[in-house]
């Protein structure tokens, strides 16, 4: 049951993130609104991975691994986008 | 506990909700580093500890402090014109819907025997020198993912240096008194837990991705602070810290294809010594790489060479 909680609160923050992503015009907004995406599916991930707890081991790490990956490379991408916008920004005073 | 999740898939939407749609940015930004911490909450309910480690440190930390900083930037400039109209906005909100509605559809018809790599994992465990499941994946099992995860840092961090910022960085931002003291505290104990985290790292939950996500906030405090001057660190120094970590996990893996002729593979007997050298030079070029885009924000330089043009 809280399974589709979950996967309900990931779509959504994928679809929220997705719908501010398009229409925002200031730029910073976007890049937070790409990672509101990014954190949605690192939400359907996660859930996905847990299984019934009362199996013994209770999660599968690969997806661990993937999303610790994921939050590694969105940090390293935000940096790059907020140089990017700042650089769009100077030759393009808004 | 069913109510416990439903109210945490709830409060993150909200949360996820009121942070895009604020008009000030500031709060959007501070918004969304609430949305981390419920994330953590979230996770660690998901028996995910490793990962609710780097969202308090990365996801929500570090990523909120650059976004923080470029607001600071932005702050004095007009807001651009509001382009969407009402109808594309429509368009957009209809679409976006129907995305959120399809995805949840395609989520929930699932089946729920998904492959669980788990048993693969549990089986192999004891031969990869990591008794945390996620370390071993990270380090072992799925090595050349890692390894190329850590380029991407300091790639990133070339890029942001490639562009260059027209702006020079405000001088002397006097710190404030208060903040100095408690840098001196926060510091030294984040360092710390940076080191335990690291060590932890094999067989709890940890490793080099949270410790080097706290060393490098531990260098934001020190930056903010006062009590750090990076831009006068020397220039080589700062070049060899970044590379060191991708350098030394690519020697050991090609020091395994000469000795055992595949790729980062390791001797099951020797596993658990790479893995916390290659976790130690790792944490180093992390921690370095998240300091050197946290400063490229504002401009201001990294080592005493400047790089801008």
């Amino acid at each position: 049951m809280s399974e589709v909680l979950y996967l309900a609160a990931g779509a959504g923050l994928f679809a929220l993130g997705a719908f501010y992503a398009f229409t925002s015009p200031e730029l910073l907004r976007k890049v937070l609104a790409v990672n509101v995406m990014g954190n949605g599916v690192f939400l359907v991930l996660l859930t996905r991975a847990r299984r019934d707890v009362l199996e013994g081991s209770a999660t599968d790490p690969v997806p661990h691994a993937l999303v610790l990956t994921g939050i590694v490379v969105a940090a390293a991408a935000t940096g790059l986008a907020i140089s990017l916008s700042r650089r769009l920004d100077d030759e393009d005073p808004p | 506990v069913s109510w416990l999740d439903g109210l945490l898939a709830t409060v993150v939407l909200a949360t996820g909700w009121a942070s895009l749609a604020s008009r000030d940015l500031f709060r959007a930004v501070v918004l969304f580093i609430v949305l981390g911490a419920f994330l953590a909450f979230a996770w660690a309910r998901l028996g995910a500890p490793d990962v609710a480690l780097a969202e308090v440190a990365l996801g929500a930390g570090l990523t909120g402090a650059l976004l923080l900083r470029a607001v600071g930037i932005g702050s004095n400039r007009k807001p651009r014109a509001p382009v969407a109209m009402r109808g594309p906005r429509l368009l957009a909100l209809v679409a976006t819907l129907g995305l959120g509605g399809a995805t949840l559809w395609a989520l929930a018809s699932l089946p729920s025997a998904a492959p669980d790599l788990r048993e693969v994992v549990d089986a192999e465990l004891a031969r990869s020198g990591a008794s945390n499941p996620v370390t071993a994946v990270l380090l072992n099992f799925r090595a050349w993912d890692t390894l190329l995860e850590i380029s991407v840092l300091v790639v990133a961090l070339a890029g942001t240096w490639a562009l260059g910022t027209g702006k020079a960085p405000r001088p002397g931002d006097a710190a404030d008194p208060v903040l100095r003291a408690f840098a001196r505290i926060l510091v030294p104990v984040s360092c710390f837990v940076a080191g335990y985290l690291l060590w932890k790292g094999t067989h709890a939950p940890g490793g080099a991705f949270q410790a080097g996500a706290v060393l490098a906030g531990a260098g934001v405090v020190a930056v903010l602070a006062g009590l750090a001057a990076p831009q006068r660190w020397p220039g080589t120094l700062v070049r060899a810290a970044l590379s060191l970590g991708s350098g030394v996990f690519a020697g050991v893996g090609a020091s395994a294809w000469v000795a055992r002729g595949s790729l980062l593979s390791f001797d099951p007997d020797q596993a658990s010594t790479w893995i916390i050298l290659i976790e130690a030079a790792a944490t180093i070029s992390i921690a370095t790489a998240l300091l050197g885009l946290f400063l490229a924000v504002r401009g201001t330089p990294f080592g005493s060479e400047d790089r801008r043009p």
